[in-house]
């Protein structure tokens, strides 16, 4: 398992890719939250005048940063994760996995790992904007880094599921195209949830990672929420796991 | 060595392989000869237990490939027909990494690795990454990847396909070579390359063996050629 996690991190880092995802996320977070901090510099410019309560940043940048964040993972996510499996089965290694002693759980924990270290080193990047934020304001830390934590696990169970399509498709466009659809649709799954009776509101508002996210990135930390995100990632390891498993019977 | 028997293979309604059965014994080097889609691939995926059979028993070195597929595992060495490869990896480290999958121990790695290297030729190019190998060179470290573990049975999928006259003869003599340590398959579709390195042929078409004997018995009477053109418009 470590071999593979050595393999799939040896990878990323001799070629451009790591550091193109860790300088790409960089851009694309500093540039929202650039965005976030100017505005929260209007409101609250504003506020002198109008409220006597000042606007706090937890609120106003931290929380909406997390949630642009969760939403750009949406978009990168398949795309770390689509070469995973279509790219072995392109240069033949697949073939080579498949006929080794190794188990098909440790080649998908393997890969599982791998991701999640280059992708989780890109997410940390973008954290470095509101250590700035804690070190020099006065941001409540502790709900900050709770937020943060609720980053990780959406990333993990994304990354998860991502991975268990990915391992159907031989095509990398396929499996890409498939995995965004899969963490869209799951990420939209509460939006009807207005026009329909209640238990199906509750049903469908449990279901999306958006609304545990929101319970961390208010910095609620929660057994129930961490279980959600838990369950998701054990999901798509399973999914992953039974996927391959049937190559070997096929 | 290998015991293969009523093996049949069907994709979806399609048979690939049809009720083949053969008897491989130790240090053989056999080959598989037909034409394109004759089922040469197909019967070395269920060898390599890449594939599950239809139907049909296969044990290899004693193991079943029902009961005990990781044993089968550990004792083969299989080179596909694209030789497979990670572009960015460098030679080495392709190899260990192999050799770790295969579960070789830490204490013979450095030995193996230094043997396979040397015996593929590939001493020099150790520290080159993969992706800008030659073909011949692509090859030779498919091999190599093939017997790091130094297994008991080696399958080798048309091995000099798109090689040059000069890379097939180098490749040849490595295949000769190995035999004499292990127990070889390769699958080919070239005549000359049988007779030249394999002791014993069995001819496959239509998912059917035609003809299983070794070489030179076979080519006694008839040319090999012949042979194979009989047996292939049954």
């Amino acid at each position: 398992m470590l071999n593979v996690l050595k393999k799939e991190l040896k990878i990323s880092f001799v070629t451009p890719f790591g550091y193109v995802l860790i300088a790409g996320v960089m851009v694309l977070s500093g540039f929202f939250f650039f965005s976030l901090l100017q505005n929260f510099n209007y409101v609250s410019a504003k506020s002198v005048n109008i409220m006597s309560v000042k606007p706090n940043l937890n609120e106003w940048v931290i929380l909406p940063y997390y949630q642009t964040l969760e939403i750009i993972l949406i978009f990168l996510v398949p795309i770390l994760t689509m070469k995973s499996f279509a790219e072995e089965k392109k240069n033949g290694t697949f073939e080579m996995l498949i006929t080794s002693p190794l188990s098909i759980f440790k080649l998908v924990l393997g890969k599982y790992l791998g991701i999640s270290i280059v992708a989780g080193l890109a997410l940390c990047s973008s954290f470095s904007f509101c250590a700035a934020l804690i070190y020099f304001t006065e941001v409540e830390t502790l709900p900050a880094l709770v937020g943060f934590l609720g980053l990780i696990f959406s990333l993990l169970s994304f990354l998860a599921l991502s991975l268990g399509v990915a391992s159907f498709a031989s095509s990398q466009t396929v499996a890409g195209v498939v995995s965004l659809v899969t963490l869209l649709v799951l990420y939209a799954i509460d939006a009807p949830a207005t026009q329909v009776n209640t238990s199906l509101v509750n049903v469908l508002s449990y279901l999306a990672p958006s609304t545990h996210a929101l319970n961390l990135f208010k910095g609620i930390l929660q057994s129930e929420d961490l279980i959600y995100f838990l369950s998701l990632i054990a999901l798509g390891l399973f999914i992953a796991n039974r996927s391959l498993e049937t190559w070997r019977r096929l | 060595m290998i015991t293969v028997t009523n093996l049949s293979k069907n994709f979806k309604e399609i048979p690939a392989v049809r009720n083949v059965s053969f008897e491989i014994t130790e240090h053989e080097i056999v080959g598989f000869l037909g034409p394109n889609g004759a089922g040469k691939t197909t019967t070395m995926r269920m060898l390599t237990t890449f594939i599950q059979p239809t139907q049909g028993k296969i044990s290899i070195a004693g193991y079943s490939r029902d009961k005990e597929p990781d044993k089968i595992r550990k004792n083969i060495g299989y080179l596909p027909e694209i030789p497979p490869l990670y572009p960015e990896l460098t030679v080495k480290e392709y190899l260990v990494f192999v050799a770790k999958l295969r579960s070789v121990c830490n204490a013979q790695l450095k030995l193996r690795l230094e043997e396979v290297l040397e015996l593929c030729g590939l001493a020099d190019f150790q520290n080159r990454v993969c992706g800008v190998l030659s073909k011949g060179y692509k090859q030779r470290v498919g091999l190599a990847q093939a017997i790091i573990h130094n297994p008991q049975v080696i399958i080798l999928d048309e091995p000099t396909s798109g090689l040059d006259p000069l890379q097939i003869i180098e490749i040849r003599k490595l295949i000769k070579e190995l035999g004499k340590q292990h127990t070889l398959i390769l699958s080919s579709h070239i005549l000359q390359e049988v007779t030249e390195v394999c002791s014993r042929v069995l001819i496959m078409a239509q998912g059917k063996i035609m003809a299983d004997d070794q070489v030179a018995t076979l080519t006694q009477a008839k040319t090999l050629e012949q042979i194979f053109i009989e047996a292939v418009s049954e």
